[in-house]
């Protein structure tokens, strides 16, 4: 059965029309459904587009009281002020990318070997395992910052460096990741590793030369995700570190916004450097973000 | 790993070395080590030392005293935390219902194949792939009273008395976190269902079809109870994420309207150093109420569970 | 910058002035450990200037100060200035750093480094409501008689040496404040408001006639609250700590009442109910759109709004004291401001207090208020024509000046100020009543600091 669900969801061209009917829809219920699928995307978008707008208006448009919904003017200098003049913006960027692509590398490193364990062979508490990694999910982060903050401050002193993000980051994705991977491994035809192994690959070299590389899509969607949830973290930068050495840009792009002075044309240029690779990466790439959202899910 | 150990196996005994190297029983226990190790260390470690550490004075000093549960006492007894578990109970289930709502309608308006649905799936994938502060900076811009095109609306309708603003009321900034929420994670719902829609068989319908009944009748008879699985794990994913909301509210609420924890992180940080217990106190109690969580909807899945 | 960061740069400064290190390598490794490229070359500068004039032995000692954030140049010019006089004469040498935009960013890091007992700065800049709290938890270091004796300190603003001052010592000198001002549109009034009354009366006979709102101010709960809420206090001729006890909490007063009421009773008639979500900015944002007759902000905006690329008001508005109502007799401003400490777990502590009276030196206070107009301690530089002749504001921050107040001193400012943020909050959000808040406040602060 999981087998026939993993090539459903990753064939996902084939059964497109799956589960809905051909019955006769009248025009205006097909109608209908445009008409709200438009709006939903519309919803969806109308934010990215308020805040685009809003980082080419200049500063008296910003102000402009009612708001204009098309820009009268185009100026780029909130972009040229964020890349340029800002000390902390492009620090805290590079930070993120650093600290993102470290802790994917790694999760990945952990999740395949663990995964491969859960996903591919039977033993005593592999259930238990399973189940402790997937219990860290329930952890509300907020519970652990406090003993962190301790640890990072006193005993280990790591507090304000990449590794006082990384450490936690890992806890953030390591879980999913080896869920993803667990269900990824396990789908695969089991032939196809025995036929490696009658070849005189140990596991490992099977694992290595066979798994990952059939499996790699999955693989990649997991990294993917992995890559997107420590570049969205928020709490952990907050707490952990104090300045550019290592903030993330999440909270570097709260500096926009301080008492005395909210440059709202700067911070909504952040937020689209910010936010302008995410969109890349989501249209280029939504085939296998939504296939790895959903594998660990719907199969269980 | 070299292939000639393989043959050396059969002699004598194994050494707990070679017993690995075998591919032997221990295999399993060594790959899983590291995750484990991480996991007790970073996940585990500090979730068991912040019940320690919530029972001192505090614990930034030299000699902390131990003093029972009077964190905890304080922190239940103060008005605002009060506030901050309604705000947080509040913004849980009602996100968490719309999110199933809307998530379970887009899904069904885009289970059907038309001309241009990857463009739209990956529409609304977007708003799900930015970093939650970021998206609640976004729609601060759309939230404020002088800039914000939201407020303007508002104003327009009479929906606000002029010169008000959403974020000026309490209700208002848990109306804000719930609409930026439930546009952000969404997507994330729709494709859950939308994954589990398409594996429901089409010769269910078909005979459903032959019997007469109404799309609306086959709905609640095929599709929901088929979605069962699927929706309890999106839910419980989501509810524990809706319980330990913290970026909108730290960035709507601030101080006045804090959710559980923003209320512990202010606690933890923007107090003197005698406030830090009270703040792991209070992030204790998050955990518990997400314990809770996570016990319900286990035994509502333990079917489900068996399986695996 | 960490304490092993630090402790690599000691070793650095040792290995160059015994040339066992080049210039160059110098610069790579200060990069290493996370020293901005103009600090390196700051210390680089110490060191080499010592080993030249007193042959290695009597190489300076080198400090680092932290300071709030300075995008002027300036507090980077005063540095320079000292390191080339008596920086030279006495062997010391200042590295300056630039600090945090925020201030409960600023908090937190300061937090974050004392709690650790750190070194990372001997010299912190730290707000006017923060010396008492870590004075109490020894984090900084007491300033004696002899290292700034009682008769120069006369010839200060006394407010902030006020607000630096607890137990009976002084724990951080001031450097330069901040103070409340009364912002009023110029082309609708004639004459500014002396009293509440004044200022509601004024504020509704031109809006919503000729401007869209009354007055505007900071009414968002966090720590401009506080400043907003003690200014109308003590206008009122209200207190919240008894002056002469600090153990005393004197807020549930008429005084206070007819404050609170008053304040309570702006919102949403001549302030915009949106007032409880304003921050500084916020405000301002309203005010210079041109959409209030007044606003309380502190100085900063006062360059902005004469700035025509900024503002749509530019020339069209001037500055008074705040008003005062009750029986009150003047408007007070609440103190903010920027003051140096000593970091207790220097083991430079002399040094830094050398550097720390410098800047409380005729030259660093006249280079403060010409080079980026800060309103400096030193009373004296106020009358100084060429001050006056380049920034004839501060004629009139005079009297305003005397009149200015700190908020209430206490070791655990944190907790007081969160207690008034919430009560003051909780009335003008009408979910409680003036009496209620200000009972449950004085209950609430009674348990702080007594």
């Amino acid at each position: 059965m999981a087998v026939q669900e993993y090539s459903q969801v990753h064939k996902g061209r084939n059964v497109r029309a799956r589960g809905t009917r051909e019955r006769g829809q009248s025009t205006w219920a097909q109608i209908g459904r445009y008409v709200a699928v438009v709006l939903v995307v519309l919803i969806a978008l109308a934010p990215l587009y308020w805040t685009f707008v809003t980082s080419i208006k200049n500063g008296v448009e910003i102000n402009a009281s009612p708001p204009t919904l098309f820009p009268h003017t185009i100026d780029f200098s909130n972009y040229v002020q964020v890349l340029t003049n800002s000390t902390f913006f492009l620090p805290t960027l590079r930070n993120s990318a650093i600290i993102s692509v470290i802790t994917t590398l790694l999760a990945l490193l952990f999740g395949i070997l663990c995964a491969y364990a859960l996903g591919r062979i039977k033993f005593a508490g592999r259930g238990a395992v399973l189940g402790l990694v997937l219990s860290v999910q329930m952890f509300p982060f907020i519970a652990m910052v406090g003993p962190l903050f301790v640890l990072f401050t006193g005993p280990i002193y790591i507090y304000n460096t990449y590794w006082a993000l990384i450490i936690p980051d890992l806890v953030l994705t390591l879980p999913l990741t080896v869920w993803f991977l667990t269900s990824f491994f396990r789908d695969l035809p089991a032939d196809l590793e025995e036929a490696a192994r009658v070849d005189g690959a140990s596991r490992l070299r099977a694992l290595w030369y066979v798994i990952v590389p059939l499996t790699a899509p999955g693989v990649f969607s997991s990294a993917i995700l992995s890559f997107i949830s420590v570049w969205n973290d928020f709490l952990f930068g907050l707490s952990l570190t104090s300045d550019q050495h290592a903030q993330p840009v999440t909270v570097g792009i709260t500096q926009f916004n301080t008492e005395h002075v909210t440059a709202y044309g700067q911070l909504a240029a952040a937020a689209i450097v910010v936010t302008i690779p995410l969109v890349i990466l989501v249209l280029v790439l939504q085939r296998r973000i939504v296939s790895g959202l959903t594998a660990g899910a719907v199969k269980g | 790993m070299s292939v000639q150990t393989l043959d050396s196996t059969e002699q004598k005994p194994l050494s707990w070395w070679q017993r690995l190297r075998a591919n032997g029983t221990l295999l399993p226990y060594l790959l899983v080590l590291p995750t484990l190790l991480l996991i007790l260390v970073i996940a585990i470690y500090p979730m068991l030392d912040s019940f320690w550490i919530s029972t001192q004075d505090n614990p930034l000093i030299a000699q902390p005293v131990f003093v029972g549960l009077a964190n905890y006492i304080q922190v239940l007894k103060d008005p605002q935390f009060q506030g901050s578990v309604l705000n947080t109970l509040i913004f849980t289930v009602v996100s968490v219902f719309l999110e199933t709502v809307c998530g379970l309608g887009i899904a069904l308006l885009i289970n059907k194949t038309f001309p241009g649905r990857g463009l739209v799936r990956a529409a609304i994938l977007v708003p799900w792939a930015f970093p939650t502060v970021v998206s609640a900076q976004m729609w601060l811009l759309m939230y404020n009273d002088q800039t914000g095109i939201i407020t303007y609306i508002l104003q327009l309708l009479h929906l606000l008395p002029h010169g008000a603003t959403l974020l000026g009321s309490s209700s208002g900034v848990i109306i804000a976190a719930l609409v930026t929420d439930v546009w952000k994670t969404t997507p994330f719902m729709a494709l859950l269902i939308l994954a589990g829609l398409q594996v429901i068989p089409n010769e269910l319908y078909e005979a459903a079809d032959v019997d007469g009944s109404t799309p609306v009748q086959s709905f609640w008879r095929i599709t929901l109870p088929l979605l069962r699985d699927p929706l309890l794990i999106a839910l419980l994913f989501r509810s524990l994420d809706a319980i330990r909301v913290f970026d909108l509210f730290y960035i709507f609420g601030a101080r006045s309207v804090p959710s559980m924890a923003s209320y512990a992180d202010l606690r933890l940080f923007a107090g003197t150093t005698a406030d830090f217990a009270p703040g792991v106190a209070a992030a204790v109690i998050v955990f518990l109420f997400a314990l809770v969580i996570s016990l319900v909807f286990i035994s509502m899945m333990r079917n489900m569970l068996r399986q695996i | 910058m960490l304490h092993e960061q630090r402790e690599a740069l000691d070793e650095m400064i040792q290995k160059i002035r015994s040339g066992r290190l080049t210039r160059r390598s110098f610069l790579q490794r200060a990069a290493v450990v996370g020293l901005s490229s103009s600090a390196a070359v700051s210390l680089l500068e110490a060191c080499g200037g010592n080993s030249n004039s007193q042959g290695g032995n009597g190489a300076s000692t080198s400090i680092i100060w932290q300071s709030e954030q300075d995008t002027t140049g300036t507090y980077k010019s005063i540095v320079d200035t000292f390191n080339n006089t008596i920086g030279k004469q006495k062997g010391i040498h200042v590295t300056w750093d630039q600090g945090p935009a925020e201030t409960d960013t600023m908090l937190a890091k300061y937090n974050t480094m004392f709690r650790a007992r750190q070194a990372t700065y001997d010299v912190v800049s730290v707000d006017i409501v923060y010396p008492a709290q870590f004075a109490s938890q020894g984090w900084i270091s007491s300033i004696s008689d002899t290292d700034w004796p009682q008769s120069e300190r006369a010839k200060y603003l006394p407010g902030p040496i006020q607000g630096c001052t607890y137990q009976g010592k002084l724990w951080a000198t001031p450097y330069r404040l901040d103070l409340g001002l009364l912002y009023y549109r110029t082309d609708l009034i004639s004459t500014p408001p002396t009293t509440f009354d004044q200022l509601v009366s004024m504020s509704k006979s031109v809006s919503p006639s000729k401007v869209a709102n009354g007055y505007v101010w900071q009414g968002s709960q966090y720590e401009g609250l506080v400043c907003d809420f003690v200014e109308v206090l003590y206008g009122y001729n209200g207190t919240i700590l008894d002056p002469n006890d600090a153990t005393k909490v004197t807020v549930n007063s008429p005084e206070a009442l007819q404050a609170l009421t008053e304040m309570v009773s702006w919102v949403g008639t001549i302030s915009p109910s949106a007032v409880t979500t304003y921050q500084e900015d916020q405000s301002l944002g309203t005010w210079k759109e041109g959409n209030s007759a007044f606003m309380r902000n502190w100085p900063y905006a006062y360059a902005i709004c004469n700035d025509p690329t900024q503002s749509k008001i530019p020339h069209k508005f001037d500055v008074t004291s705040l008003p005062y109502g009750g029986s009150g007799t003047a408007g007070h401003s609440a103190l903010g401001g920027w003051n140096l400490a000593v970091n207790a777990y220097s083991r430079k502590q002399d040094q830094s207090k050398e550097f720390m009276v410098y800047m409380l030196s005729n030259s660093a206070q006249m280079a403060g208020i010409l080079g980026a107009s800060w309103t400096v301690t030193l009373s004296s530089v106020y009358n100084d024509p060429q001050v006056q002749a380049k920034q004839p504001f501060f004629k009139k921050l005079g009297p305003i000046l005397a009149n200015a107040k700190p908020r209430p001193v206490s070791p655990k400012y944190s907790d007081v100020s969160d207690v008034i943020q919430r009560n003051v909050y909780g009335a003008l959000k009408k979910q409680m009543s003036p009496t209620q808040a200000l009972s449950s406040m004085a209950s609430q602060l009674t348990t702080l600091v007594s």
